[in-house]
């Protein structure tokens, strides 16, 4: 799981895999905008076949909140 | 236990196909390669067309945009009464797909009333070449959508509202019009999936579901009147999905953005069928492979018996393609075939068997032998002279795939499924054939093609070539554009690459502007011959400047009749007109593309001087009529009306 997320964000945010940890967040992530973020929720939905609250997508702004968030779900 | 079953299972297949994939698409993009970049990119986006690969391409494509030379640049405008932007990755990397460089200008949503109507807004300052209008049922008809049954008891009064909902969208788009020249997409409007009566809808009254039938049907219709506005047809796009696997209620409210984010890639390829037909990229061959692809089996093993094709499965999944492609004959598109075959074990099936729905006489050219595939193609596009970028390749066997995709990488290539049921879906879901237009000419087409390939077998057989030239007998007819045969000349200067001295694309609205234009000369030609009607193969504009001077703007041929002498008789033709105007020099231009080298050396060959530049440049050049003119060829008889 951590290394499709990690996958998932290099995609969409245009970083390389192994500069991912449990410090990337959103503050800290130039590219970590609102429309980028929704892009990461949606498809990280498509890649785990879950559904994401609202609540839960304002939650995962760190890389360590999607990998919590998405453990306790799957 | 299958794989699916280990959670920790390593790397999948796909993935590590997706990798390469990747790799290669980099690669090539790095050196300038495009076309085998973009077939890279066509292979990844087949295998998995999730939003994170879309989000990736998008990227990967933007982060190389000032390598992107060898790609069209259009920019899109969109206009939306819901947010829209998830769909610009999508829509950016299937530009690429069909290597086009697309730049997107988004307003705000529900910003498009103001848009439109504001003269000195960003959308008209953007200066874009295509608008998307991508608003609401709800927008255009809002007590259709909210407050129905109080709406229902007066009489008449659903249709009042239709009636102002057409009004609303016809006012806004004859105001973009005037304002703007682009090409506009418009949306119609999705039905309710839950109308307030319920399964009654339409039983008391004018239903909200017949409504907004009634308001699609209005739209097209009004669109008709207006040059360069087209239809998207939403609703239809959304019935293939439901509308409860096309929305996103929480996206809905929460974002302002109802669509399923993982469904946007579908309107954006309904949006790109658009795209390309206004590029002159609309497909118009179909070369078919035939084991495994019109029928099941091998029929140099299975025999005439042996091969599935009839009324039961698998051979009824064979019919229905063998349809489907009948279709695409009736709609103009060339058939041809390239298989690797006895050419005897062919005609056995052809002649013989009860169920084939193509017949030989379907097909424009066959490549019947043991040859490379990517041989058969350039074969097949030299006989019929067509760009081998028109084609379609379609062939069940990967390898075959793989061999024209590397050989020729401008040819569209697909690979139908194993499961032949799925065939028609994988022929027709891109939009491949989709053009802007459908004129008699298309209809006609295959016809022309065929004769074409009479024309060229005449032409190995006859001595000189003028002799040839008698031997065709050959009526030209000339006439003003007029508006029958705008829509054809308009198509034919979208899609004539090969002799077209200046390949200047025109919409509907250009081409009416310059009809109610004393300055211009407008012409359309017909050609006919010993074989048959060709139909409008030929478009010449030409403005006379105050000078003195009619410069020729656009001077074209389509490829059916190159190598005909037809261009010498429209000049001979342009000497004419300009006599009678009274002026005494043509001019003109000719615009080097990587397709137009048969169109270079046509003012050299008449005797005109050249201004500036040379054949391998933009170039100018001018004939004094008092010095020479040229002189139509007699084996042409000319008919003015």
């Amino acid at each position: 799981m951590e290394e499709q997320i990690k996958a998932i964000m290099a995609d969409v945010l245009d970083l390389e895999t192994a500069a991912i940890d449990d410090a990337t967040a959103m503050d800290s992530v130039d590219t970590w905008d609102s429309y980028n973020h929704l892009t990461i929720c949606l498809a990280l939905e498509q890649e785990f076949s879950v559904t994401l609250e609202v609540e839960e997508m304002e939650e995962m702004i760190s890389y360590y909140d999607m990998l919590r968030i998405l453990q306790e779900k799957i | 236990m299958t794989d699916s079953a280990h959670p920790e299972q390593p790397v999948k297949e796909t993935d590590l196909e997706s990798i390469r994939l990747r790799d290669t698409l980099e690669n090539t993009l790095d050196s300038g390669e495009m076309h085998p970049a973009i077939q890279a990119a066509r292979q990844l986006m087949a295998l998995d067309s999730s939003v994170r690969q879309w989000s990736w391409l998008r990227r990967t494509i933007d982060r190389r945009a000032v390598k992107l030379t060898g790609l069209k640049p259009v920019k899109v405008a969109i206009l939306s009464s819901f947010t829209l932007d998830f769909i610009h990755d999508s829509l950016i990397g299937q530009g690429f797909l069909n290597g086009l460089r697309i730049t997107i200008q988004q307003s705000g949503f529900n910003q498009f009333r103001q848009e439109i109507l504001n003269p000195s807004s960003e959308l008209y300052a953007g200066k874009p070449d295509v608008v998307i209008l991508a608003v609401e049922g709800g927008q255009w008809m809002p007590a259709l959508y909210d407050g129905y049954l109080d709406l229902l008891r007066e009489e008449g009064d659903v249709q009042k509202v239709v009636d102002a909902g057409l009004n609303d969208v016809m006012a806004l788009v004859e105001r973009f019009r005037e304002q703007s020249d682009a090409a506009i997409l418009v949306h119609d409007a999705m039905p309710h999936c839950q109308p307030a009566l319920g399964v009654l809808d339409g039983h008391v009254g004018l239903g909200q579901g017949m409504a907004v039938g009634r308001f699609n049907g209005g739209l097209l219709k009004r669109m008709r009147s207006v040059p360069g506005a087209h239809v998207v047809a939403y609703a239809r796009l959304v019935s293939r999905f439901g509308v409860e696997q096309w929305l996103d209620p929480r996206m809905a409210y929460y974002a302002q953005a109802p669509i399923r984010r993982d469904r946007l890639h579908h309107l954006a390829a309904e949006y790109m069928a658009f795209l390309r037909a206004m590029q002159g990229m609309t497909r118009k061959c179909v070369v078919l492979d035939l084991d495994n692809t019109l029928w099941g089996g091998i029929i140099g093993e299975d025999g005439l018996d042996g091969i599935k094709l009839g009324p039961n499965y698998p051979g009824s999944a064979f019919v229905a393609f063998q349809k489907a492609v009948l279709q695409l004959h009736a709609r103009g598109i060339v058939l041809a075939i390239a298989s690797k075959n006895n050419p005897p074990d062919v005609d056995e099936v052809f002649q013989q068997h009860d169920h084939m729905v193509l017949k030989k006489e379907h097909f424009a050219a066959q490549e019947i032998h043991w040859k490379p595939k990517s041989q058969s193609l350039r074969n097949i596009a030299h006989s019929l002279n067509l760009g081998l970028e028109h084609m379609v390749f379609v062939d069940d066997n990967p390898a075959e795939c793989e061999q024209v995709r590397s050989e020729l990488p401008m040819v569209t290539v697909i690979q139908v499924p194993k499961q032949p049921e799925l065939a028609v879906h994988a022929l027709m879901k891109d939009g491949w054939f989709d053009g802007l237009s459908f004129s008699e000419e298309d209809r006609k087409r295959n016809a022309m093609y065929k004769q074409r390939a009479g024309a060229e077998s005449l032409k190995a057989e006859s001595g000189s070539l003028e002799e040839y030239y008698r031997s065709l007998e050959m009526t030209v007819h000339v006439a003003a554009v007029n508006s029958t045969s705008l829509a054809r000349t308009v198509q034919l200067t979208q899609k004539t690459n090969q002799l077209n001295l200046t390949t200047r694309r025109y919409s509907e609205t250009d081409v009416t502007e310059r009809m109610h234009d004393d300055a211009w000369v407008l012409i359309t030609v017909q050609v006919k011959d010993r074989f048959g009607d060709n139909g409008i193969v030929g478009v010449v504009m030409a403005c006379e400047r105050e000078e003195g001077v009619l410069e020729v703007d656009t001077f074209l041929l389509s490829c059916r009749v190159i190598g005909r002498t037809i261009e010498t008789a429209l000049l001979a033709l342009l000497c004419d007109e300009a006599e009678q105007r009274g002026v005494q020099r043509i001019e003109g231009e000719i615009l080097p593309t990587r397709k137009n080298v048969p169109a270079r050396a046509i003012y050299q060959d008449h005797g005109f001087t050249c201004l500036s530049g040379d054949l391998e440049s933009e170039s100018r050049w001018g004939l004094n009529l008092q010095e020479k003119r040229v002189e139509c060829p007699d084996w042409l008889q000319i008919v003015e009306s």
